[in-house]
């Protein structure tokens, strides 16, 4: 579904110099995979996003989407970045709505469907309102529908989760499983949690300090669908640590 | 009583206690009416303007030449904007001949258009473009310098065109700079218009306070202020209604 072979990538600074970002990265997505991407803040996972988007040009090596090369094709994927993208003079119906506007897709074909979606995320009676007048999580919720909206084939989300309380985290993380399960979909998740990558993922890809490459994959085998309390389970647990310990030795050897 | 009410009659006893003490001083003949002009007096000569219509048809000249000139201004200001906005090259190539051009007082100018335009309407319409048309452009560019990429790219990776980019997240993004130069376009397009009916002109609410003021009608140079300002009232009203439904989605209040 998605291959990377050998990226590199250099950010030029502001004066100039060029520095490594992604060294020699290699990764293979298949198709309805749920995978994550866990790596030390700066490492370039957002980079590495941009660079399978197609919004950034990696300096070497290959992306391929569905076997033909990434040359700035988009409208195949949804992508929640890390910011808040909403577009502020749009209420959260035309929020959702714009995916499926620039699709130029009928009115009658997406409106069941997007009603769906904001009734599935709890948002409804909220349609009408602007993004200045919503919570953090409610924001997070119609950025995640809106990327829904159009139906794209692949989700690409960067830190979806990441400032939110416990709370709303863990009923937005059901949220976004119980759609993935509904409508099989391919998902990239960035996140700097352990706890969520496991919860989520069918594999991990740990990633190292820049400049950066894919260092171990995890395969999660823990028995779908996965409830909040799995995370107390003995299994989960030692994974858990495995993983963890596996990280730090990365980032320790590093710095 | 409620204290809208009780704002708004506060409001007018003061104002009529003002004109009352100014057309007492002038009846003690504490200050000369001929210098300083007495409110009565003021009343008579804009009610003998009204009956013959005489000051609606000088509100209206100075009004079209000021709308006249801020629509100009508004457009080719936000046009090139745009335009120098999604063009790095001819934006480095011309920054330094808007600066030079931006860096002349341009009320330096005006004679020149005088002389170019002629006395009539057309010399004070390109002053108040001049104005107008900096304040627009400026303000849309720095709309456009601040505009959020993170939106862009949200949009672009959705599949959506140059075209559908420029109308779907950078016009509505930009639209409070916009309007934040419209805004003082608006004072500065009348400002222009007065100017210019100063410096050559025949007609207009300038050309009358100018005139009238060489000939010491103190009386006629405040009906043309008074005339003046419920023209800046009017035309801002009208704006800030326009503004608020242009930019109700932004939060009412911001705490400083
Ligand atoms: N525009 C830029 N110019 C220079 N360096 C950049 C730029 N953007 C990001 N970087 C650098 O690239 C590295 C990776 O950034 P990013 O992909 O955002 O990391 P992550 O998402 O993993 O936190 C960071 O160390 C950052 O300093
Ligand atoms: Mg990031």
């Amino acid at each position: 579904m998605i291959q990377l072979d050998n990226i590199c990538f250099s950010h030029i600074a502001n004066d100039g110099t060029s520095v490594p970002t992604l060294q020699n990265l290699d990764m293979h997505i298949r198709e309805n995979e749920f995978v994550s991407i866990v790596g030390p803040s700066g490492c370039g996972k957002t980079t590495l996003l941009e660079i399978i988007l197609g919004l950034t040009r990696q300096d070497s090596g290959n992306v391929r989407i569905n076997g033909a090369t990434q040359n700035q094709t988009f409208g195949w994927a949804g992508y929640m970045s890390q910011s808040d993208t909403l577009l502020p003079w749009r209420t959260v119906l035309r929020n959702v709505q714009i995916g499926p506007e620039i699709k130029k897709i009928p009115k009658t074909e997406y409106e069941p469907r997007i009603n769906k979606l904001i009734q599935k995320v709890g948002l409804t009676g909220n349609e009408t309102r602007f993004p200045s007048e919503l919570s953090g999580g409610m924001k997070k919720r119609v950025d995640l529908i809106r990327t829904l909206a159009f139906n794209p084939e692949v989700l690409l989300l960067d830190e979806p989760f990441g400032a939110l309380d416990a709370q709303t985290r863990e009923n937005l993380q059901q949220d976004l499983l119980s759609l993935w399960r509904e409508e099989k979909k391919t998902i990239v998740f960035i996140t700097h949690d352990l706890v969520e990558a496991i919860m989520m993922s069918d594999r991990i890809f740990l990633m190292g300090s820049k400049p950066a490459g894919i260092k171990k994959i995890f395969d999660i085998q823990i028995p779908r669908p996965r409830q909040y309390h799995v995370q107390f389970e003995e299994s989960f647990i030692r994974l858990h640590k495995h993983i963890r310990q596996t990280f730090e030795s990365l980032s320790g050897n590093q710095s | 009583m409620t204290l809208d009410q009780k704002i708004l009659w506060t409001r007018i006893s003061l104002i009529l206690f003002g004109l009352g003490m100014w057309e007492g001083f002038c009846v003690c003949g504490i200050i000369d009416p001929y210098f300083f002009g007495q409110p009565t007096s003021i009343c008579q000569d804009l009610w003998s303007m009204i009956i013959d219509g005489s000051i609606f048809f000088h509100t209206w000249i100075t009004l079209f030449e000021a709308m006249a000139g801020f629509f100009l201004g508004a457009v080719f200001g936000c046009v090139a904007a745009l335009i120098l906005g999604m063009s790095p090259f001819w934006a480095k190539v011309l920054d330094p001949l808007i600066m030079v051009v931006y860096g002349i007082p341009r009320i330096a100018l005006a004679p020149l258009f005088i002389l170019w335009f002629g006395l009539g309407l057309a010399s004070k319409i390109v002053f108040a473009f001049t104005l107008v048309f900096f304040l627009v452009f400026f303000n849309t560019f720095a709309g456009l310098k601040n505009m959020n990429q993170g939106m862009i790219n949200t949009i672009r990776v959705m599949g959506a065109g140059r075209r559908q980019i420029m109308h779907k997240v950078i016009l509505p993004g930009i639209s409070p700079w916009v309007m934040a130069g419209l805004k003082s376009g608006m004072g500065m397009s009348l400002l222009g218009a007065l100017v210019g009916e100063y410096i050559g002109g025949n007609a207009g609410l300038g050309w009358m306070i100018n005139s009238a003021a060489g000939l010491f009608e103190t009386n006629r140079v405040f009906s043309a202020i008074f005339a003046l300002a419920l023209l800046v009232m009017a035309t801002n009203a009208v704006f800030n209604k326009i503004e608020r439904r242009v930019l109700k989605w932004r939060p009412e209040n911001i705490n400083l």
